[in-house]
């Protein structure tokens, strides 16, 4: 029975390709139209001096070599892999520790609404979330350095010191997206077979060794998702900085994305700003190759 | 310790309920509640912020920017500032708007995915694979960072300030394919087998059968697209330049950079914009948390 239901769905029927083909038409057509022809559209713009004003200059790699050596590249560049390299690692270990204890908590009845306190932030827009941190951290009305006067220590300088800015934009990103990955963490958790534990406890293994040996490479790949995830949500950071620090102070915020907004939007440099495009794409093919390579080597081992 | 445990030997493998003698039990119900109120204290912690901008957008302008700084505001029925912004200033336009756009993305994207997915589903043709290898890579694209094209293509077709132009990036998304896929190959073929023997046509038994069978999906997929779309900022920015055409998201920056330093407003503003994704979040917990759990299992 089950092979002849095998066989029967690979079998194709005459008429099934072109009505497959009329099915996927409108999802294909919108892949060509959101993803396939920007990104050739884009690579066309960073090879041309490009006006919004109908100046269409063929310029070679003028605009990457002007580009990569700039400044003000690789000021935004320093700036979005920094908080990158903030955020995912603080972001997965908290998610990974907070879904670790929701897993090993035994009466389920209440979870739901505990779980629910660390989820509230992730409905918020990173709009609205930019504008409830620029009030907690307002220096002198704000919440945060009310708390450490509070507490007899000097308020900060928080979004407005050029060496605290990013670190706070952190604060505010982990904040936001923390529930986010807790779910899909527990989620992958909740479907690791309990015997294995239990094995392990019968050869004396203790929790961290379990944790490492077991729950780690058990949890590969929603450890992946949620790195891949949080990986490009980072470099694509825009609205946090646009919103709350305007790129500033002194360009110590700007991020990839500000700049390109900033480049086409504002300065009409739409070539240089496709340039941009077109590295955070490398950087983002290059970081989750490197990711998935040193995820896949952790469970082999 | 491994003297201890020896007992909970022949129960090894029924799982963590392994009754142990009373001193692990009252030791592992101690940990336990220390672990509850540990990850209680966490999550209050996740929405001081919250309750900080809520009750904050309860007070009076001179309430607001009086030191020392007070938790709680004076009258917690000072709804004045949601007022003002409604009657004074544009935001039920916005809201409506964010209304609009969402609802057409979640339309369009869901049929489209419904026919795709049953494509994947149902169907067996030449590049079956690739193909949806190719749109399962799509899900690691950024588009915000194609701003530049897309609003080139937007703008040459004239698009910018309707509400196709403001939905258009929102038009279809690779995870309601996938999403739909998914539950689609976990029904029997044998329902469509027999439809198809009585001459049912394919698109009428998506309709009549196959969709009714997915509705958790959809409701999952719906809730998850409502979110997204919803708090989309830098593509309504871009193509929404008249203010009636602002999303809430849009006019809520708009308002803040006119009105510099009246928190009371901007944060009466903030939770306006929340308001709908918070309802949403607190009415279909279950299926949202469902959702991005699914979303995370290949």
């Amino acid at each position: 029975m089950a092979i002849l239901h095998l066989t029967k769905r690979a079998q194709p029927r005459r008429s099934d390709t072109k009505r497959a083909y009329l099915f996927l038409a409108p999802a294909l057509l919108f892949v060509l139209l959101l993803f396939v022809i920007p990104v050739g559209y884009n690579i066309v713009i960073s090879f041309f001096n490009w006006s919004a004003f109908g100046q269409r200059d063929f310029v070679w790699f003028e605009n990457y070599l002007s580009v990569l050596s700039s400044e003000r590249f690789l000021n935004a560049a320093g700036n979005t892999a920094y908080f990158t390299m903030l955020v995912v690692p603080v972001g997965v270990v908290l998610s990974l520790i907070v879904a670790l204890g929701f897993n090993a908590l035994m009466f389920r009845k209440g979870t739901g609404l505990l779980r629910a306190l660390y989820f509230a932030p992730v409905v918020a827009s990173l709009t609205a979330v930019a504008f409830v941190w620029l009030w907690i951290f307002n220096p002198s009305y704000g919440l945060a350095n009310t708390l450490l006067n509070g507490l007899g220590l000097p308020g900060e300088a928080w979004l407005t010191s050029e060496s605290q800015v990013l670190p706070s934009l952190a604060i505010m990103y982990v904040w936001a997206r923390l529930g986010f990955n807790v779910i899909i963490l527990v989620a992958g958790l909740n479907a690791i077979d309990r015997s294995y534990y239990e094995a392990a406890r019968l050869d004396g293994a203790g929790p961290f060794k379990m944790l490492w040996s077991i729950t780690l490479p058990l949890l590969n790949r929603q450890l992946v998702l949620v790195v891949s995830v949080e990986i490009m949500n980072a470099l694509k950071l825009f609205e946090l900085p646009f919103v709350a620090t305007k790129g500033g102070p002194v360009g110590a915020s700007k991020s990839m994305v500000t700049e390109i907004y900033e480049l086409a939007f504002r300065q009409d440099q739409w070539g240089p700003a496709s340039v941009y495009v077109i590295a955070l794409f490398v950087f983002l093919i290059v970081i989750t190759g490197v990711v998935r390579k040193v995820f896949t080597r952790d469970i082999s081992e | 310790m491994s003297t201890r445990q020896t007992p909970a030997r022949g129960t090894g493998t029924t799982g963590k309920r392994v009754h142990g003698p009373v001193g692990v039990r009252r030791s592992r119900r101690i940990q336990q509640t220390v672990l509850t109120v540990l990850l209680a204290a966490g999550g209050l912690l996740m929405l001081v912020p919250l309750i900080w901008v809520a009750l904050s957008s309860l007070k009076r302008p001179d309430e607001i920017l009086s030191l020392p700084v007070k938790w709680m505001p004076e009258d917690f029925f000072n709804v004045g500032n949601y007022v003002q912004l409604f009657a004074e200033h544009d935001f039920g336009r916005y809201m409506l708007n964010s209304f609009i756009v969402t609802a057409i993305g979640i339309s369009t994207s869901l049929i489209i995915a419904l026919l795709a997915g049953y494509a994947f589903a149902y169907f067996t043709f030449p590049f079956k694979e690739p193909i949806f290898l190719l749109v399962l890579a799509l899900f690691m694209v950024p588009q915000e960072a194609l701003v530049i094209p897309l609003y080139l293509m937007v703008s040459g077709a004239g698009l910018t300030n309707t509400y196709l132009g403001l939905a258009f990036p929102d038009l279809f998304t690779v995870l309601g394919v996938y999403l739909l896929r998914q539950f689609m190959e976990g029904i029997p073929f044998s329902y469509v087998e027999a439809a198809r023997v009585d001459g049912a046509s394919d698109l009428r038994i998506l309709i009549r059968i196959i969709t009714p069978m997915v509705a958790p999906a959809i409701a999952v997929f719906v809730i998850i697209k409502f979110l997204f779309t919803w708090n989309t900022f830098l593509w309504p920015m871009l193509v929404a330049q008249n203010e009636s055409m602002y999303t809430v998201t849009v006019g809520l920056v708009n308002f803040a950079g006119s009105e510099f330093n009246q928190w009371n407003l901007i944060n009466a503003a903030t939770m306006i914009s929340m308001l709908p994704t918070i309802i949403l979040f607190i009415t279909l917990q279950r299926y949202l948390v469902k959702g991005i759990s699914l979303s995370g299992m290949k």
